[in-house]
């Protein structure tokens, strides 16, 4: 009876734990800014950085921040989703730039406009917005160099000067680059 | 025609008497107790269902419905979905340092995407504006030339 019961709660419990995952995906899906970058690891392999922040998190870090910077919290509880994927592509640098240029044209197919693009011999950048009407629903970022690419969607709206005011209020390090913060009093120096 | 009616009635009386007077033949003991048994087994038989107890598969077929429920609350909409999972202080600071992360590399890619368009554009009106000047005021150029020289 009890090996029954054991299974009985065993199965059940995969099943709503399961159904968590999926419906977590579904959630961020369900929004236009979404992108699915789910082929990426396929691709490149492992990502070397991995970020995946959902509204409910971003909602608590709002509110952890209002009262440090009540402008910065405001930007978080915009958000929606804030998804990062990064790679290290030494040996894949064309496979890498074909991605690029295939994930492109379906964004667009897809209505999202193309903001920025960067052609050149070693680096391919395409920063890609999805609107509606005047409202921005999300930014998608591709960028691929021979050392390394990255992939981030920001679903929800983001405006560029805020964010330069966020990297101004907090400095953060990417690969041993300092950004924001006291970087820009440097260079006014 | 009344006489046989008595006839009849009276082999009946007869007949009826004569089984009265049978004795009845009991069973053996060992088949009687056997018999007995046959009700219990049967009844503790109808209580399992294809090896398992009876309430196993009852109990499966009412946690269906709680599952299905559960399947459509967490799936319907973001804000009618499963509780809220409880974080740590901890956790929600890695969460500002993981976004502030990701607007740096935004930041990253948009500055050096606005240097690279910079560039472009600066070389290329440097030289529609130096092809133009050298067009129109030869001198120019061929002092140029005479500096380098």
């Amino acid at each position: 009876m009890k090996k029954y019961l054991l299974t009985m709660a065993g199965a059940a419990g995969i099943a709503l734990l399961s159904n968590a995952a999926f419906a977590q995906e579904d959630e961020l899906r369900g929004y236009p800014g979404y992108v699915d970058f789910g082929q990426l690891g396929s691709i490149f392999g492992e990502p070397t950085v991995e970020i995946a922040i959902g509204k409910s998190l971003l909602g608590l870090v709002s509110a952890f921040t209002a009262g440090e910077d009540p402008q910065v919290a405001n930007l978080f509880s915009r958000l929606d989703g804030v998804r990062v994927r990064v790679f290290e592509t030494d040996s894949l640098a064309d496979e890498a730039f074909d991605f690029v240029k295939d994930a492109s044209s379906q964004l667009s197919s897809a209505g999202w406009e193309s903001v920025v693009t960067v052609n050149s011999a070693d680096e391919q950048v395409r920063i890609f917005m999805k609107m509606n009407k005047d409202v921005v629903e999300g930014i998608t970022v591709m960028a691929v160099e021979p050392h390394e690419a990255a992939f981030i969607n920001v679903i929800g709206f983001l405006d560029p000067e805020e964010l330069a005011r966020v990297m101004d209020h907090f400095d953060v390090e990417v690969h041993g680059m300092k950004i924001g913060g006291d970087e820009d009093s440097e260079a006014d120096e | 025609m009344n006489n046989q009616d008595n006839t009849s009635e009276h082999w009946e009386a007869q007949i009826k008497a004569m089984l009265r007077e049978l004795e009845i033949e009991r069973a053996p003991a060992s088949l009687r107790a056997r018999l007995k048994r046959i009700p219990t087994e049967e009844s503790a038989g109808s209580r399992r269902w294809l090896g398992m107890p009876r309430w196993v598969p009852v109990g499966a077929m009412a946690a269906v419905p709680l599952l299905v429920l559960a399947m459509v609350m967490m799936t319907q909409s973001p804000t009618v979905g499963p509780q809220q999972p409880e974080y740590t202080e901890a956790e929600i600071l890695q969460a500002r340092q993981d976004v502030l992360t990701a607007f740096a590399y935004l930041e990253r890619v948009g500055e050096r995407t606005g240097r690279q368009i910079e560039d472009e554009l600066a070389e290329q009106l440097s030289s529609g504006v130096n092809d133009n000047v050298a067009r129109y005021m030869p001198f120019t150029n061929q002092s140029e030339q005479e500096d380098k020289s």
